[in-house]
Order: C-alpha cells, then structure tokens, then sequence
C-alpha cells in the first residue's frame, strides 16, 4: 500500500520536473498603484505548468517553448495573457477589474468570470453594500438585485428582514440558506420548528445575521436557480444568499479606516380624534344602537361625576418616538498579502437606536480572514469572527402596546405622565387592599394599559455572542488538482434578561397582586426576574475534490464535494418572582425556592449531502454545467430519508461566433438554460414518529377533608401526532432561460425567465378534527408554481471626466397554488390558501356600499338576508352575496348569489404577495466628487390596513379613532365611504372585508449620497495617509404610495428616515 | 530522506482532509433520537396505563377553562332561557349561527381529541398483555376511558346531533373521512360505553385520586342519556332502564347546603357525581396557553369570568351572562337558593355597565349570577379552582321524577323526589325558610307534575352545565313543551337581544334546533353531512 501511494506521488511529481527547459522570470505590479503584486496565479497557458509570485512579485518559471504565452491571474483583476516572444524576462502589470465581462461572481466552491456563469446568480459588492445603514447586511440587497424580495423588518435595528427569492415555494419555512465563507448558517426556530410558539419565544427577537458587519464583506452572491443553488444544496431549494468575507490582496499592507454617523426619524404618524371628537364618537355610537344605549359607560355621560370628556388631549403617540436616535459605526481593517501569506483583520463597532424608545443595539466584531500556503502542494487557512452584541429591547413589554398603532388608539383622555405616580407616570389602576387585592380601572372601562409606565418598571435585554469559525487544509498534488477538508463551526449563546418591578400592577389593567408574595410570610419582593440562555452549534465537516483541466479548448471543471452537517440547541431558563434587590446589577435567581422556576431542553438535527458538479466549455463558446446531489436529513423516517437531485445548465456564447464578430456594438452575448430540481426538508421534528406529550395533567384528591381546592396535580400523556412514515422530500423544479449581452462598450443586460414549481410539499394537512389527532400529519401533498420574468440593466460610462453609471431591475413574479391536500383550502382571512390562488391571499367580504336611507335597507334585505349583521341601519354597510354554501355539486362553496349573507360571501380580495419589484439608481462621479441614488419599490400587491381596521371601527369606546372618521355618515353627512357609528356593530362593519384592503405598492427614494475624495496629490505631500473619502447621504428619503397608513413595507414598525455622514480612510 | 518528509507530511495531510470525508460518510449520523418518548417506550409498566388515563382526564381542560379569552360556555349557557348577554353572540340571539362560528370547532374538536385518547387508552388496554398487575386497575382504567368517551358522545349527540360515533383509535391516511351518525347513534354509543362502565369501575377511590369517575357517576350518567334518549324516540323502556340505573347509585345524595354545590372548599362533595377537578399549574397558570402545553404553565383551571364581568379585557362586545328576567321572576320570595344563585350589582360597581338592566315594573336592576363566583368561594375568576359540577345528584333526581311519571310510575313518588329537592332549599338558610314549600303528593295531573318537575330544574340547575337548554330541546322533541313560537318575550326565552331570532332559526333548522357541524369537519371530511339549514 505504502509502496504504491509513494510511486504514484512520484508519478505526479515528476511530471513537470522532466520537461522543463527554459527559465522566465519577471515581475508582476499592479497598474493603479505600481506596486508589487504577491500570490498571482502565472500559468503557461495550455499547460498545468505554474507558480505564483513571491512576496516581491517576482516570479520564475521553467518553459518548454520559447513563444509560449502567461496567463496571469488574480482575483479581482484582469486575467491578462502574455505571448513571451521569446523573452525571458517580462514586466507585467494587472488592471483592476471594472468591466462587466470579467466581473468575478462567488458561485460557490469556487468563482466564475460573468461571462462564463450559466446559472442564475445575482450579486453585489461591498461597494454597494457598504452604503447601506443597517447593522445588519440583508438590506443591502434590497432593490439592488433582480429575483429578489426583500422587505424590511421595520424600524427596530434587530428585525428580521423577509427575504424571498423568486416568490414563496412553499408555506412552511420559505426563507433561503445562508451561507456565510462557506459554513451553511442554522438557527433554531428559523425552520418548521419556529411554528411553535414556545420555539418562537426561545428563538428570541433578535436577528442573528447581526452578527455579521456589513463591512466586512466581500460580496453578496445569491443562487436563485436550482443549478446555480444546488451546490449548496440541502436546504438550497429557496435559493442561497453567499456571504464572502475580505481577504487580503494588495502587497503593502492597507489599514483602512471608516466612520459612519448619522440620525434616523420616522416621519408620520397616525391623526387621531382629540378628547371632545372623541367623546361626541362614541355617543353617537350609542346612540345609534337602542340595544346598546344603555350600555353606554358612565364616563362618556356629562352629567356623571365620572365623566372624563373635559379632560385635556393626551399625545401617546409622540412620546414613543426617539427622535434623532443616532447610529454609528467604527471599523478598523488591516489586510495585506505576502508571498504565502495573505491576511485580513477587522474590528468593528456599531451602536444603533431604534427611532422608537427603548430599544437599541451595540456590537462589538473581530475578524480575522488568514490563508497560507505551507509548501509547493499546500494550503491552509483559518476564518474567525467573533461578535458580541447587546441588545436592549423593551418595548415588548405592556402587552404588545409599543407600536404606533396601538398607542394611536388609545384613550386620549388618559394621562401618560403623573407627577405622584410611580416613577412620575400615571398609573391606569387603582390599587386597595380591603382585605382582598382589588385592582379598579381609572379610566372608565376603556382604561387602557400604561405602556411607558409598563416600560419604566420593566429591562429586557439579550446578549448574543457568537463565533464562527472555518479552518482547511488543501492539498495540491498537480495544477488544476486540489484535495480540500474543511471544519466550520458556528456557535452563538443568546441571553435574554428580563426583570419585571412590582409597580406593574398600576400600569396593567389585569394586574396580579403585587403583594401576594408578603403574604406568604416572606418580605417583600422587588419583582421578578429571568435568565434564559440559548446555546446553537452547528458544525460542518466537508471534503471536496476539485480539478480543473484544460485540453486545448477543451475547459473541464468538476467537484466533488460530502458535507455532513449536524446542530443542536440546548436552552436554560431560570427564573424568580422574588427578588430581594431591584438595581440592575443585584439581580439574580435564587431566593425562596417555591418562586423559582426553571427549564432545559434540546433539539438537534443532521444533514448529509454528496454532490457532484461536472463543467465544460468549449472555447468559452459552449458551456455545460451538470449537478448530481444526494441529500439525507434526519427530519425523515430511514427508508425515505434520502433524496437525489439533479440540475444541468447550459450556455452558448453567440458572440464568441465568427460570425458574430462583425457586429461591433455587441461586446458579448449569451443564451443561457438551466433545469433541475432541490429538496426542502423542514418540517416539524421526526414527523414519522408517535411521540409523547407529558404536558396533560390533572388534579385530584380535592375534597373537603383532605386539603385544598387545588388538589394533587397528576401527571398524565397523550400522543399528539398522527405519524406519517412515507414523508419524503419536498421538491423544488426550477427551470430558467436567460439573455445575458453587453451592448454598446457598457451596457450590461440580463433578461430572464423563470418557472419554479415546488412539488410534494410538506403540508402540515387540517385533516378532520373528529379524527381527533392534536397535531395535524405533515403529508408531501401540495404544489405551488412560481413564474416570471426579470430584467437586469447596467450601463457605465462617461462624458470627459464625468463618469456614470445607471442600473436598474425589475422582477415579475406569479405565484399559484397549483394543489392541496384532497383540494382543502385551509388558513384564515389574512392569509388563506386555496388551489388557484396565490399563497396567504386575502379572503374576505366584498364592501357593496353603505344604506343611505330606510328603504335602501328594506330594499337590499328583501334580497338578501345577512345573518353576520344582527341589525342593519342606514348608514351601516351592504355586503355583497356572491356564493352560496356547498352542494351536491360544489364541495366548499356554490358560486352565484343565494340570498344569504354568510361565511361562504367571502372571496379573493388581493394578493399579499407583489406582482412585481424593482430597484433603480444613479452613480456619477466626476473629478473628486461622487453622487449615488437608489429608488427600489414593489407592485400589484394588496395588504390588510390593520390599524384603519381597528381605528376606524367606531364600535367600541376602547380605541381612540383616526380622524377620517369625521367624515362618518350621519343622517346629515350622507358619506358613501365611511358608515356610521354604531356601538357593538350591530351591521358588522367590521367584519373582514375589502373596506381595509389597500393597495402596498411603492416607489421609495432608498438612497442619496455625495462624497468627495480628497485627491492623491494632497497625500503623497503629507504621506499621512493615502486616501480619504468623505460623504453625506440620506436613506428612505421619500416614498410614492397610495397606502394611506405610515409605510406600506412596514405599517407597525415604519421605515425610519435617515441623514447620515462619513468618512473612509486608507493608511 | 526527502521524499520521506514528503510521505510523512502527505501522509498527515492525507489524513487530515480525510477526516471529514471518514465522517461525512457514516450515513448513522442521521439516525437521530427525538428528545421526547416515543410511542413504542411506553405501556412497559401500570404507570404507564395510568398516565394515559390521566391524559383523556386532562382533555376535560378545554371544555371548562378560559381559552384564551374564548371559553366554550357561551355555547351551552347562552339558548337557555335561563341566561341571557347584552352582548353579540349568535347562541343567544340565534342569528349568524355558522359552520364557521368558533366555539362550535373548539368544543367539537376538544370532544373528538377526548374520544381519541380514550380510544388510545382501550387500544393499549385490548393489547395488555400481563403488565398490569394490580387486581381490578385495568377494568377501572377501561372503565373510566369508557366513562369519558361517552361523555364526548353525550354532547355532541346533544349540540350536534350528528357526528361520527368513532370507537376506535384512526392511525392511517385511510381512515380519516369518518361518517355522519344517523338517528340516535351517538346516544347509543354513550349508553353502551355508560354501561360497560358502570360495569368496570370501583365505587369509590382513596382519598388522593377523588374525582375519578366512580361506579355512581357511570350510573348517574348512564341514566341521564337514557332519559334523554327517551324524549327523542319516546321508548318509555328507556325511562325505565334510567330508573333501574339511578337506583344502582348507592353513595350520592343532596348535601345539607345548597350552596355547598359551587363552593371551592366543597369540591366533589357527595352530592357529586363527575366534576371537572379545576386546579392550578404548579408555577403559574397562563390561561392563553393550554392544558397539555406545558407542565409548569399550561391551565388546569376552571372560568368563571363570563359570571362576573371579567370576561373581556379590551372591548364590549362580549358582555357577560346574566340572569334572565324569566328566571329572576321565576324564584319565589324568600327561596334561599337565590343568594347562591343571583347576586344583585350596585350601581357604583366598576363593572356595572357590563350588566344590562332588567325592568320590573318601576324598578331597574342589575342581575349577575351568583353561583360559582359568589365571593369567597371562587377563587381567581379567571383561572379558578371551582369544579363545575357536571353532574350532581339533584339532577339524577329530578331525572328520576321525570322517568317515573312518564314510564307510568307512582306519580306521588316522583312529586316526593322534586320535594327532596324542594327541601334541602328550605334547610339551606338558617333559620330554615318556609319556600318553597313542598308540593302535594296528591296531585294527579301528569302534565302538572312534570311542569313542577321542569320548572325545579330550571330554579335547581340555572346556569350549570348548559343543563337547561339540553332540556329544553328534548322536552320539545318530547312533546312537553312547544318551542316552535317561543319569542325573546320576559316568558319565553327572556333574551335583552332586540336582534332575537329563534323562529328564523327554527325554520331554517327544520325544528331540529341542531348547530352547524364546523366548517373545519366539513371542509376536511366529504362523509360528513351538513345539517339541516346552514
């Protein structure tokens, strides 16, 4: 054995020792700034014969032919070709790459020209993703890139933004993987798992990908189609989004030095009544109701001496609101590379405030991106990032109320400041102790809780840290022949703290006593207080083999590559409603046992995957790329649990053509055609498996004798699943056809067509509920087809010194439920799911038109009897009869009118997901000074207004209104879009219908930014540093909508509006 | 040398990159172990049988505790003429009744979950083979999984009329379409599982597993659903069978107080026959979660917020159930169940506005009920530890009276059985009153006794158990009463609703007065039938 692996080495190394002749040598510099260029990739073309230059630039090489031609390549800069013409010395110097064509695209395991891509991969660089003000780097590809979505998670700067590509496949997890320098990110209760709201709790509000500083990434390459996805591809099928760190390029060492401030603010709010407009509402809508006008609580009465009507305005709005709330941003970045050493080292601080009060972020990040080359046949490299981020979040606190909406609708007669209140706020309870705890409402029955009181009483914070790290080690037996094994391991620890003060009670309008604990004998306690810790690891072990080979014009690339990916979560929580000390740095669990509460747990997943990709081009003329993966989850029962998948692309480079060569104006063209098919595996855990719920439980032994009423608790079981063995993969089948062209010298066009159909999806079926199963089967069962088109367009050029550049991207997007389960549409109005239809479509009512008179009344319901509305009145709404309930003939619904009024009225009323999204924009730059603009918006998509829905109801006097209910029709005000008042709306206007459905499309103004680069003269005189930009720009600057709430992307946590500054340094 | 540095060194890189690859391959990796048990680990042992007889007790949870601010009362206490809300509910007003109505799902889907884990539970007992050891467990463990199915049986017969009669465990893709019962399937189905009970269980438990079901209970109810079934097929065999049940019940009789029945410290007293055992979760209870969702905080508790105006925190919408004015002057002066059972609200009370005010002559008052929420016997409104008596023996009684006038019995008998009732009211103040007073064992008039029969369950059992509306819908099928013209009017169904429709719900349901089966189970089940008129 040992004999025969030592000969073939010698084989392998002997080759090119043998035929070597004569010797080149020379030196390679860069053309921006003439310095020496170490780790250039120097190739006899046609040949594997190579080395790379030293630390110096230099090179030697052995040549067999006297007129053999260099290739010279490193990324980032223009491969150039060098005939030697018989030359044994040659000075060589790489331009930087700026044109389309010779773009470097990350495609994973590896990068590929532009020209030579044959799947769909859109990316950017850090130059876009460096303008963006976010801690987060999801939003730099928002509007930047064609196929994909991405909406906003609101104002708060931890929010998840929603990320789609190319539509939604499928309804259970349909966000795509992330890849972050290779290691596949998980989280637990981003997958199936997440539907669980106990999961959702565990998972903690805050977005991981934090973790990650915007600057420092390379670039962002996201695969949409199964060719381009599926060498990532367990977990691949919603497509990959590839975060590619900086490594180290340039020679002399850079130190670069950058600096980010700026202001966020949110520009609207809600117009709500004032105290008067307030009260005469809600007498009104008692009045309007004989059946209720009794009902009517006293404090709207002016003749009670509970009235509250002559109190002053309250603006709960304004208050929340940190106006100014700043952010900034530090980073260090060192990065450099010698003959078998590059190097890049990052430190980064950030520290953002959301534009709404108590909530913020501060993170602290290191990086270090190390790769060296040991030997001739060696290479290794280490990547670590470590990160710890404090998040301060207390706006969850006070039941959900931090947001606008809710505090635009509350009472405005009740008081937010109290000078003799806890803490200066006024409290919404009055508390006595006579003996009994009894807790009355200070404001009449619509007393509402008081959030900032809640706020003042309460912290929450979370402290995530978090390390990832990648090390290989790969062998290179020949050029073209690498050996890689790579170990990653992603670990973060998130702890959330919560303390809750005892003045809660004053604020909460379901208060519990707060002096019960006394009671029991013990002191007084201070409040509660939790600790809840959330460990992830995930780690992925990986080998691959790859070799590149050339025979003439004949290109082959082929990887192989067996990942095995397994990661698990553990959980701790304790907690205490007993704490001896309140101050933030005394607090802790402990103290009497019967108060302290505690949990542990786990979940824990593996993923198995072998793929094999097989490249070739002819000529950079023809291309073919073929992929065969293998994927095992152990989400699936053994005998399904593996899947095979395979994807091809192919591309023809028409204006590699002879006869193509003539156009001139065509610098490159490409048809392009890609199919092939990805799996989904999330669903809830071993859906195959009748597992145990210990959780039911009940009481006994409660009798007058022995004890109390609370009895002894027993502990019983119950199987909550209906096991479903034959589960196998869901399947996504993405097909593509593209255009890709440069026309004109500059402008750079992709126009692109794409199907998707995602078969057998994990439906978690609503099978029926006198089966009596608690959990429903997870059954391979629906299907869903997205279509559309997208178009990329890229233009550089430039007027004299003035140069520009202008692109833009516009995605279509249709998306359809081709098939559920025995055809049962399931979901409720906000997002229902039917066969036709696009997913989590609106179902409701249609409005018909509000009665204006009796006989209007009389008229319609002669017609039509509506069981939803109790009582119909002039100035009510008409809802329109459009379907009738099953018969024979129709299983779920009978379309026609049937003269009734019920839930089978309810119909399509819009589609939440956009027809359509598109981003545009503008750099110029002339001399020094430099200008960008990005608009990006979507279309043809419908959202529920929530907000109007509950703040135009005028049914109950627990919510403030916004003001358009003045124009509410009256007998005098005949208004034919806004129904009267009516206390418990006895019409049900308010009933789900297209009365609140509102148009979301966009256009929004994201970007604007001016800079100034000092020039380099100025530098070479003082030698201080070598570059220097400064910059002001501004984000969300406006937005073009018809939606009438605060922001159409993000109506509860709307887009702030920020002005920011800069400056970046280079050393 | 070299090439042997070379060797070593490719040896050890060999070795390193292959590490992954030796990994990768080890396709076990996947063979995961869920961190919960499974399935095929459990009923190695007795307490294995006993933890899943636990489970199907646990379901009763859903039925009776606050459910995220959504009980189920409403549905059984609000047809009643018993009870009534300002507030819009369609079980009150009869109007907007459909398949789609919430509660309707949630109470079929929690009967369908309980009929499941007691099919669970006889399945594991049909294959015990020699673990269970303990003389007479397995037959009491059957016996109560019985017990409890037919419970379910019980009411959906009763709400529902049709439904799928489901007795054993559905585990395949197959199975999932189950049919519509026909006529009074269901009943029989309760009647069997009764009776198999009554046969199986103990007649009592030691003092720390009270509030099983007991032998009593299994007769209790055994002869209750035959009453019922009577009214519905009019076999007077029925009320015989009832009769010969009611009379195995050995332990049970009225207690001293009637007050006793809704009181906290006065839990499955023996006046009880099945209770639903409220409680507290060990840490706190979160009444928005549910009973099997977590140890520590899932409910066990009971709801009787609906009572006392702390039934909704954010809107008016769902105002509380009151007294009706039927029932308010139905009581006579002096009758001391109506301290237990209305509780007049004064006017500078925080929650008054929640009450609608009931006219009587010059005077408007404020009524809420009193029973289970009268102070100092509750507990927590909203997670209470009161059990709701489901079944107790004053309703066995007066069952009893009604099956022995209508099977031809001593008519002087059944009168007896309705003073007993009468009675223990008198005693139940101190001094003890004079009302009601006893009704005359010599009357004959068949229809005069049962009307005293009716009109002392309606004082007796107000508000418990949507005893009243059950009653009413089977007196009607019967022929005792006539509902077809009842109206919102003070002597019918005393509704404070103006949008009252019961004869428009009446016709469109064909006189059947049966709620829609849910748009969940039909949507889901093409075997299901529709009922009539939705």
């Amino acid at each position: 054995m040992r004999s025969v692996a030592a000969i073939l080495l010698w084989l392998l190394f002997s080759a090119s020792a043998t035929i070597a002749q004569i010797q080149v040598t020379g030196t390679v510099t860069s053309k921006t700034d003439n310095t020496p260029m170490p780790g250039v990739n120097v190739v006899v073309k046609g040949t594997t014969v190579g080395t790379t230059t030293n630390v110096d630039g230099a090179f030697s090489l052995n040549v067999s032919d006297a007129n053999a031609t260099l290739v010279f390549s490193f990324i980032g800069f223009k491969t150039l070709e060098v005939p030697l013409e018989g030359r044994k010395t040659i000075l060589v110097s790489l331009e930087e790459e700026t044109k389309e064509l010779e773009e470097i695209v990350v495609i994973g395991y590896g990068s590929r020209a532009k020209k030579d891509v044959t799947t769909a991969i859109s990316s950017i660089s850090s130059d876009d993703i460096r303008e963006i003000n976010a801690v987060t780097p999801e939003l730099a590809m928002q509007g930047r890139m064609a196929g994909v979505q991405v909406v906003s998670g609101g104002a708060t700067p931890t929010a998840r933004p929603t990320i789609r590509i190319r539509g939604m496949n499928t309804w259970q997890v349909s966000s795509p993987l992330y890849v972050i320098d290779g290691v596949p990110i998980t989280e637990f209760g981003s997958g199936a798992e997440g539907s669980d709201p106990r999961n959702q709790d565990l998972r903690s509000p805050i977005n991981i990908m934090t973790f990650i500083n915007p600057e420092d990434i390379e670039s962002i390459s996201v695969l949409k189609d199964a060719s381009a996805a599926a060498i990532y591809g367990v977990r691949a099928s919603n497509g990959v989004i590839l975060i590619t760190t900086k490594r180290g390029k340039t020679a002399q060492a850079r130190v670069e030095f950058s600096m980010k401030s700026g202001y966020q603010n949110i520009p609207k709010k809600y117009d709500v009544l004032s105290v008067p407009d307030y009260v005469a509402l809600y007498r009104e809508a008692y009045a309007n109701v004989p059946e209720a006008t009794d009902q009517m609580p006293k404090v709207f009465d002016p003749n009670d001496p509970s009235y509250l009507g002559n109190r002053p305005t309250t603006d709960w709005q304004t208050p929340f609101l940190n106006k100014n709330a700043p952010t900034q941003d530090y980073n260090l970045q060192i990065s450099g590379a010698k003959e078998s050493f590059n190097y890049f080292l990052g430190a980064g601080y950030n520290y953002t405030e959301s534009p709404y009060i108590n909530n913020n972020i501060r993170r602290y990040s290191v990086t270090s991106n190390l790769d060296g080359r040991l030997s001739k046949y060696f290479t290794t490299g280490l990547n670590l990032r470590t990160s710890y981020s404090k998040s301060y979040d207390n706006q969850g606190w006070g039941g959900g109320r931090g947001n606008l909406d809710a505090l635009a609708g509350t009472t405005p007669w009740q008081p937010i400041y109290d000078p003799d209140g806890p803490g200066g706020y006024a409290p919404a309870m009055s508390l006595a102790w006579t003996p009994d705890f009894v807790a009355n409402k200070l404001w009449g029955p619509a007393t509402n809780m008081n959030p900032y009181g809640l706020m003042w009483n309460s912290d929450q914070d979370y402290l995530l840290l978090r390390n990832m790290g990648t090390g290989y080690l790969q062998f290179e037996p020949l050029p073209g022949l690498r050996f890689k094994g790579t170990i990653s391991a992603d670990w973060y620890a998130n702890l959330r703290r919560s303390f809750t003060g005892i003045k809660e009670a004053y604020f909460n309008i379901t208060p519990s006593d707060p002096l019960a604990l006394a009671a029991d004998g013990v002191d007084d306690t201070k409040g509660s207080y939790g600790e809840r810790q959330v460990r992830n690891f995930n780690l992925v072990k990986e080998f691959s083999v790859l070799y590149t080979k050339s025979f003439g014009n004949h290109n082959f690339d082929f990887i192989f590559n067996a990942m095995d990916q397994s990661y698990r979560v553990d959980y701790t929580d304790a907690s205490t409603e007993y704490l001896t000390n309140a101050g933030k740095d005394y607090r802790g669990v402990g103290g009497p046992q019967e108060y302290v509460n505690g949990f542990t747990g786990y979940d824990k997943g593996a993923l198995q995957g072998y793929m094999g990709r097989l490249s070739y081009n002819y000529n950079s003329k023809y291309y073919l790329d073929a992929t065969v993966r293998r994927d095992g989850t152990s989400k699936f029962a053994k005998e399904t649990r593996w899947g095979t998948f395979p994807s091809f692309s192919a591309a023809w480079r028409i204006s590699a053509e002879s006869f193509m060569q003539n156009l001139t104006w065509l610098n490159d063209l490409k048809i392009r055609a890609g199919w092939g098919q990805l799996g989904n595996q999330e669903t809830q855990a071993f859906p195959y498996l009748s597992k145990i719920n210990r959780n039911a439980k009940y009481s006994l032994g409660s009798t007058v004798g022995f004890g109390n009423p609370e009895g002894i608790m027993n502990i019983g079981f119950y199987f909550p699943d209906f096991p479903n063995k034959d589960l196998k993969w869901e399947t996504t089948t993405t097909t593509n056809f593209a255009l890709d062209g440069i026309l004109f010298g500059g402008l750079d066009v992709t126009i692109e067509y794409y199907h998707k159909f995602t078969d057998g999806i994990l439906q978690e079926t609503p099978i029926a509920p006198s089966v009596g199963s608690f959990n429903n089967p997870v059954i391979n069962i629906a299907q869903v087809k997205n279509s559309g088109l997208e178009i990329a367009l890229n233009y550089r050029g430039n007027i004299g010194d003035l140069q520009y550049s202008v692109f833009g991207n516009l995605t279509t997007n249709h998306n359809e439920v081709v098939k559920m389960y025995d055809h049962i549409p399931m979901g409720g109005e906000s997002g229902r799911i039917e066969e036709g239809y696009p997913i989590n479509y609106l179902w409701g009512y249609k409005m018909g038109g509000i009665f204006q008179d009796d006989q209007e009344v009389a008229d319609y319901q002669s017609k039509v009897t509506d069981i939803i509305a109790s009582n119909q009145h002039p100035g009510d709404i008409w809802f329109k009869d459009l379907r009738g309930g099953p018969d024979e003939n129709h299983r779920f619904y009978t379309p026609g009118p049937d003269s009734t009024l019920n839930e089978y009225d309810r119909v399509y009323l819009g589609s939440t997901l956009p027809g359509f999204f598109y981003g545009f924009g503008v750099n110029l730059a002339y001399k020094g000074f430099d200008f960008s603009a990005n608009f990006q918006g979507v279309g043809d998509i419908q959202q529920i207004n929530g907000p109007k829905w509950h703040l135009t109801g005028m049914q109950s006097n627990g919510l403030n209104q916004l003001t358009d209910v003045l124009d509410r029709w009256t007998p005098t005000n005949k208004s034919t879009k806004m129904p009267r008042a009516a206390a418990t709306d006895p019409g049900a206007n308010t009933r789900f219908s297209d009365r609140w459905v509102e148009n979301a499309s966009y256009l929004r103004f994201a970007y604007l930014e001016f800079g100034y680069t000092v020039p380099k003269k100025f530098f070479d005189m003082i030698k201080v540093a070598q570059g220097l930009r400064i910059y002001v720009g501004g984000s969300n600057l406006f937005t073009i909508t018809k939606w009438t709430g605060l922001d159409p992307e993000n109506e509860y946590y709307p887009i702030p509006r920020v002005l920011n500054f800069g400056l970046r340094a280079t050393f | 040398m070299k090439a042997r540095k070379i060797f070593i060194i490719l040896s050890l890189a060999a070795g390193l990159i292959s590490l992954p690859i030796i990994h990768s391959c080890d396709p076990s990796h996947l063979d995961l172990k869920p961190g919960t048990e499974t399935e095929a680990m459990m009923f190695q042992s007795e307490e294995d049988f006993v933890g899943a007889i636990i489970g199907v007790y646990a379901k009763l949870t859903d039925f009776y505790y606050f459910h995220a601010n959504n009980p189920t009362h409403p549905m059984w206490l609000l047809p009643g003429d018993d009870a009534t809300t300002a507030g819009t509910s369609p079980f009150e007003s009869f109007s907007g009744m459909q398949p789609g109505q919430g509660l309707l799902g949630q109470y079929w889907t929690a009967a369908y979950q309980l009929i499941n884990r007691a099919n669970v539970v006889l399945q594991k007992i049909a294959e015990e083979n020699g673990i269970i050891k303990t003389p007479g467990l397995k037959d009491n463990i059957k016996g109560e999984a019985l017990f409890l199915r037919g419970w379910a049986f019980f009411g959906l017969y009763n709400f529902f009329g049709t439904a799928p009669v489901i007795t054993e465990r559905i585990s395949s893709l197959k199975d999932i379409y189950p049919p519509s019962s026909t006529g009074t399937q269901l009943l029989d189905q309760a009647i069997a599982d009764f009776q198999e009970a009554a046969e199986l269980l103990p007649v009592s438990y030691p003092q720390n597993q009270i509030g099983r079901i007991t032998k009593d209970a299994a007769n209790g109810m055994l002869g209750k659903t035959l009453v019922f079934r009577a009214c519905y097929t009019k076999n007077t065999a029925d009320y015989t069978a009832a009769i010969t049940a009611f009379n195995k019940i050995t332990t049970r009789h009225l207690v001293a107080d009637f007050g006793a029945n809704f009181d906290a410290n006065n839990e499955n007293n023996e006046e009880s026959l099945f209770e639903f055992q409220a409680s507290n979760a060990p840490s706190f209870e979160n009444i928005w979660l549910w009973n099997d969702f977590d140890i520590a905080i899932g409910p066990m508790s009971s709801y009787w917020g609906f009572f006392y105006g702390a039934w909704s925190w954010w809107n008016l919408d769902n105002m509380c159930i009151v007294p009706s004015k039927k029932l308010l002057m139905k009581f006579e002066q002096g009758d001391p169940r109506v301290i237990e059972t209305l509780d007049t609200i004064a006017p500078d009370n925080g929650n008054a506005y929640r009450y609608p005010p009931m006219v009587f002559g010059s005077d408007t008052i404020k009524v809420a009920f009193a029973k289970y929420v009268k102070r100092g016997k509750e507990g927590d409104v909203t997670s209470s530890v009161d059990n709701p008596r489901i079944l107790r023996y004053a309703d066995v009684l007066l069952l009893k009276a009604e099956a022995i006038l209508k099977s031809g019995g001593s008519k002087a008998d059944a009168i007896a059985l309705v003073n007993q009732i009468r009675e223990r009211a008198r005693n139940s103040a101190s001094p003890a009153s004079a009302v009601p007073a006893d009704h005359p064992l010599s009357e004959t008039d068949e229809n005069t006794i049962m009307q005293w029969i009716m009109d002392e369950r309606f004082l007796e059992l107000c508000a418990e158990e949507g005893i009243r509306w059950l009653d009413l819908k089977r007196w009607h099928a019967a022929g005792y009463i006539n509902l077809a013209n009842w109206t919102a009017g003070d002597n019918d169904f005393s509704s404070v609703r103006i949008d009252f429709k019961f004869s428009d719900w009446y016709n469109q349901t064909n006189g059947q007065m049966l709620f829609p089966i849910p748009t969940s189970e039909v949507n889901a089940n093409p075997s299901i039938k529709q009922n009539t008129g939705y």
